[in-house]
């Protein structure tokens, strides 16, 4: 706020009323503010106004022609009149010529409700027929037919060029241009290429900034005009980024047509990323599990829920009065709500009677967690994501963000161009690698080496802020001493990177005014991940580049609410909050509030759970809304373990892999369907609502947990999710001041302690959370498996784009199956060259724990004797190959690095 | 030019070339001149009417206006310009339907040739 009070301001009279209006300002952004609705067709306040439409002349004093608002600024005692008989006069004339060019087809038009062609044409009343009318020519195919996500009409097509200019400057993809001039003018692609052989990352930007029904949902089509949709503002199920989005629902027919989101909501500004955009199908698939299931004899019955819950509740309540507490495990769910996460959590702690309880952290970003609560106090993502674009040097290392946090990438795409510098360190050739000032192609499993290298070089550069090192931190005398042991040539060797680019890389980050580090699993999925986060946290203390505007340590967070099932305290050792399980004063606390004894027992992470099933220590595990067989590594010993589990219980909306093999099903919801709230990777608790009814018998999560308590011998009921929120959030310190009421519109970022706290864009301003930053000592440790003689390669696993980890939810999806449906291996062409492979072509792909044999795509994207996979895919799973090597302190797998080999494949590829 | 010279038939000409040349990227430019060239289309070709003329005006002046660069602001000049100074010739063309230049074909007095069809 106080930046914005800092811009200078200017009067000017706008129809009579004095306006303050920010220097800068276009004036028909001064009149959007002051409520005057100045009309606009080519106008999208995220783009660059060029002054096409011709709809937003208005006139002002002293000027003779008529100017347009949307591209004058405003200047100081400006009289401007914006809605005079001469304007409507022009402004109808223009409208006429605009619909005189455009098949006028509203009772068929999917836009109709929404159309701004159609609301001005009827404020200005304009006639269609003033020039004749429009005569339809032939309908001829187009860049986008075929297309599953994206249609395109080039007879409703107004040329106003928002979709080719949002695609440029947003998305930065230039997959649309303009063929053509004069009244032939079209849009299309690059040479007319189809749309998905062209940059497009179907983001659908394009179709929601058009203001007519030119470009539209292709799926929507004929579902419902916007007219008849109600609009329910909800937050993406995919990643943590957090976009609120509007899931449009047809309530005739209790489906979604399409989803949309608002220029202005946060964190996204109203973009969205295929996922966000196309991937909700999977609501609606007649995959959806819609009634409990009991196995037996091998087979699944239907069953009632009484049934289902009673047998259910019963086996895990024998279990542990039989074996003791360590014999059950409760895997909580980084999808589903806050809400869920806590009672999760809180129903293995009562009902239970035992701290074995995990969620998906354990499988990626548990060693930020870890790392960064030891290093600061907190372990979560330091800056908002609004702060990105005024990053001066982005140090992004082990992440992919246009792909993985695309909403993300957009904020840094922002950021380079206000002319922001970039390093990138990743063993792959991403999109921001390629647009780095430096890009550190290390291999994979090197980072501790090439972080050490580069405080070293900095501390003997004198680089570092000696005032935030000596005033903020504690620990430095050992922790420089450490860095004794590594230099700059040996890592250059060891990462095999050029000595020279580590070098200037660490100048680049010392020099940032300010420098903001970005990770993701690129660092944390190794042996050594809670050290490669402390490294990371170290860097940023050394150089005093955290704990303001801008610049911090940001893990980006995978799933849509692993922040949420983190805070939640659906973890061993923590309670909500990261209060400590072993703190007797907040067991105190919980054990009050919860009327039980809080159980004393260490617990474990999943990784352990399968593990002590396999040993026959586990044998009961509640599984909710998680696929271990397809997330975990290594996945044969996944299978033989759970078999052996006595009982299994599954809570899903599909029947996953893990599913198949558990002796009771209860049929969950998707995000869709309930209430609730997620907490993005920014620290932002954001409402989710309820759009749709829930097929068949299927329940909200959380009452369905609530009946799993209650038939374990432990009533527990709420009327709303409302009411779990603020049994949470008063126990919660860093939640206590939120409530649904305060957090409706768009959210607050914890900690936000009291109903009066604004919420906290950036964490540890003044100090740490922790008081002083703990510097640690990292030694550089090997990965676990390392390339020999017989397994070469060192594979690495990551997502794409256009999938979302298990793929169970964007594989039900049309638009998104075109695009990518099948796994692939990325590798380098010197590889493919001496192998005989060629793109395409099958390749199989063997570690120590299996094969998988899938496409090979050819490139430079990996490095040298390095190999990439993808792990959405049901067929041909790439965890089948992974190593179950774990993090020394959180027990994350290694997804990152292991030894594999290649070769190709005998088969003969299918048609796509 | 000389009295063999059709004013509205080089309004026309004129105004065929700018819609042509228009780039396309805003609407009046793109749109009106090529609604002026019809309207000037059907007076050159016999079938204006009194109203087309007051069309010429408003359009022309609303083109002129808008129009985001200096192709759209001046392309209907000749037009407007030969309204306003031989509106006449343009009556010509609309009310008697005939071309003083004798320039426009389709307003040529039928040559009447007898016994001469096949
Ligand atoms: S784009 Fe708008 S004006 Fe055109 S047919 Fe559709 S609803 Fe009607
Ligand atoms: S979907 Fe996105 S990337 Fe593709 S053409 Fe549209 S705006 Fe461009
Ligand atoms: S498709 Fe839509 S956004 Fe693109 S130019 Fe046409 S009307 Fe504008
Ligand atoms: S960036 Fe993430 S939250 Fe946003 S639309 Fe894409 S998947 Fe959803
Ligand atoms: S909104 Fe100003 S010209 Fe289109």
């Amino acid at each position: 706020m106080t930046v914005l009070s800092a811009l200078k301001t200017v009067n000017l009279t706008l129809d009579g009323r004095e306006i303050i209006a920010h220097e800068g300002d276009t004036v028909l952004e001064a009149a959007l503010t002051a409520g005057i609705d100045i009309p606009r067709l080519c106008h999208d306040p995220r783009l660059k106004p060029v002054g096409a439409c011709r709809l937003c002349v208005v006139e002002i004093e002293g000027e003779r022609g008529l100017l347009t608002a949307c591209t004058m600024e405003v200047a100081e005692g400006m009289v401007v009149e914006t809605e005079t008989d001469r304007l409507a006069a022009k402004r109808k004339t223009v409208l006429e010529l605009i619909l005189d060019d455009h098949r006028v087809t509203c009772p068929t038009c999917d836009k109709n409700g929404d159309c701004a062609l159609m609301d001005y044409s009827y404020r200005y009343q304009a006639d269609q027929f003033a020039f004749g009318g429009y005569k339809p020519g032939p309908v001829e195919p187009n860049f986008a037919t075929g297309n599953k996500a994206i249609a395109f009409d080039p007879q409703l097509c107004i040329n106003c060029g928002r979709c080719v200019r949002i695609c440029d400057e947003v998305v930065m993809a230039s997959a649309l241009t303009f063929k053509m001039r004069a009244a032939s003018v079209e849009v299309t692609t690059p040479f007319d290429m189809p749309l998905n052989e062209t940059s497009c990352v179907l983001c659908g930007l394009c179709i929601t900034t058009c203001p007519t029904g030119a470009m539209y949902d292709r799926a929507a089509l004929g579902q419902g005009q916007i007219k008849d949709l109600e609009k329910v503002q909800t937050v993406c199920p995919y990643c943590g980024v957090g976009c609120t989005i509007e899931l449009n629902v047809n309530r005739a027919n209790n489906r979604i047509v399409r989803v949309t989101s608002q220029v202005g909501s946060v964190p996204n500004d109203g973009n969205l990323c295929v996922k966000g955009k196309f991937g909700f199908e999977y609501v609606h698939s007649p995959e959806r599990l819609t009634t409990p299931l009991i196995k037996e004899n091998g087979e699944f019955r239907e069953a009632s829920w009484d049934e289902a819950l009673e047998l259910a509740g019963r086996r895990l309540r024998e279990l542990r009065d039989e074996h003791g507490p360590d014999s059950i495990a409760f895997l909580s769910s980084c999808r589903c709500t806050n809400e869920e996460n806590y009672l999760m959590q809180k129903v293995a702690r009562t009902a239970g009677a035992t701290n074995n309880v995990d969620q998906c952290a354990t499988t990626c970003h548990a060693p930020t967690v870890a790392g960064l609560a030891a290093t600061f106090g907190s372990g979560a993502m330091t800056n908002a994501i609004d702060e990105i674009k005024d990053v001066d040097t982005l140090f992004i290392i082990g992440s992919n963000p246009t792909e993985a946090h695309p909403i993300i990438g957009l904020e840094m795409k922002k950021a380079l161009k206000k002319g922001a510098k970039m390093v990138v360190c990743d063993p792959r050739k991403t999109w921001v690698a390629e647009h780095a000032d430096i890009h550190i192609q290390h291999k994979p499993g090197t980072d501790n080496m090439l972080i050490n290298a580069m405080m070293r070089h900095i501390l003997e550069e004198e680089l570092h802020d000696a005032e935030f090192v000596e005033g903020r931190c504690e620990n430095f005398e050992a922790f420089s001493k450490n860095l004794q042991d590594y230099t700059v040539a040996e890592a250059a060797e060891l990462c095999d990177v050029p000595a020279e680019l580590i070098m200037r890389a660490a100048e680049m980050y010392a020099a940032g005014e300010p420098s903001s580090i970005f990770y993701t699993l690129g660092i944390t999925e190794h042996t050594s991940g809670t050290e490669n986060v402390q490294n990371l946290a170290n860097l940023a203390m050394l150089c005093g580049q955290i704990g303001k505007r801008s610049s911090g340590v940001n893990p980006l967070r995978g799933q849509n609410n692993v922040q949420g099932g983190c805070d939640m305290g659906a973890m061993h050792g923590d309670f909500p909050g990261y209060q400590k399980v072993d703190d007797e004063v907040v067991r105190f606390k919980f054990a009050e509030a919860w009327g039980v004894d809080i159980p004393t027992n260490k617990g474990g992470r999943v990784t352990d759970f399968i593990e002590q099933a396999g040993d026959g220590v586990l044998r009961g595990f509640y599984v909710f809304g998680e696929d271990p067989v397809l997330s975990e590594p290594n996945q044969a010993k996944v299978i033989k373990s759970l078999e052996n589990l006595e009982f299994l219980v599954c809570q899903e909306i599909f029947m996953s892999e893990t599913a198949k093999l558990a002796d009771v099903i209860l049929p969950a919801t998707s995000f869709a369907e309930k209430d609730g709230t997620f907490t993005n990777t920014e620290r932002r608790v954001q409402r989710v609502r309820k759009a749709v009814e829930p097929p068949g018998q299927a329940k909200a999560d959380w009452e369905i947990i609530c009946l799993m308590s209650t038939a374990m011998g432990h009533p527990m009921s709420y009327d709303n999710a409302g009411e779990i929120f603020d049994e949470m959030a008063s126990l919660t310190p860093s939640y206590g001041g939120m409530s649904f009421e305060r957090i409706d519109e768009v959210g607050l970022q914890w900690p936000c302690p009291t109903p009066d706290h604004p919420g906290t864009g950036f964490l540890h301003a003044g100090s740490f959370t922790r008081g002083l930053g703990l510097f640690h000592e990292i030694r550089f440790r090997e990965a676990a498996e390392l390339p020999d003689d017989d397994y070469p390669y060192i594979l690495s696993t990551g997502r794409t784009l256009y999938n979302y980890n298990i793929g169970n939810m964007t594989q039900k999806s049309d638009a998104i199956r075109q695009k990518q449906s099948k796994n692939f291996v990325e590798m380098h062409a010197s590889d493919a060259e001496r192998l005989g492979v060629a793109n395409d072509d099958l390749v199989t792909v063997t570690t120590r724990r299996g094969e998988v044999t899938v496409k090979a795509v050819v490139g430079d994207r990996t490095r040298p004797g390095a190999l990439w996979m993808p792990f959405h895919f049901v067929d041909q799973p790439t965890n089948r190959i992974t190593n179950d090597a774990f993090d020394n302190i959180t027990r994350t797998a290694e997804y990152k690095v292991c030894a594999a080999t290649v070769k190709k494949s005998a088969e003969v590829p299918a048609a796509t | 030019m000389d009295n063999t010279t059709c004013i509205v038939d080089i309004a026309r000409y004129f105004i065929a070339f700018c819609a042509d040349e228009s780039c396309g990227l805003c609407a009046p430019c793109r749109l009106g001149t090529v609604q002026l060239e019809e309207i000037l289309n059907r007076i050159t070709g016999g079938k204006g009417t009194l109203e087309d003329l007051d069309k010429l005006e408003s359009l022309g002046e609303v083109v002129q206006q808008t129009s985001l660069c200096g192709l759209g602001q001046t392309a209907p000049n000749p037009v407007m310009s030969t309204l306003r100074h031989f509106r006449d010739e343009y009556l010509a063309h609309v009310v008697d339907k005939t071309c003083p230049a004798g320039v426009c074909t389709a307003l040529l007095p039928v040559e009447v040739t007898v016994g001469k069809e096949k």
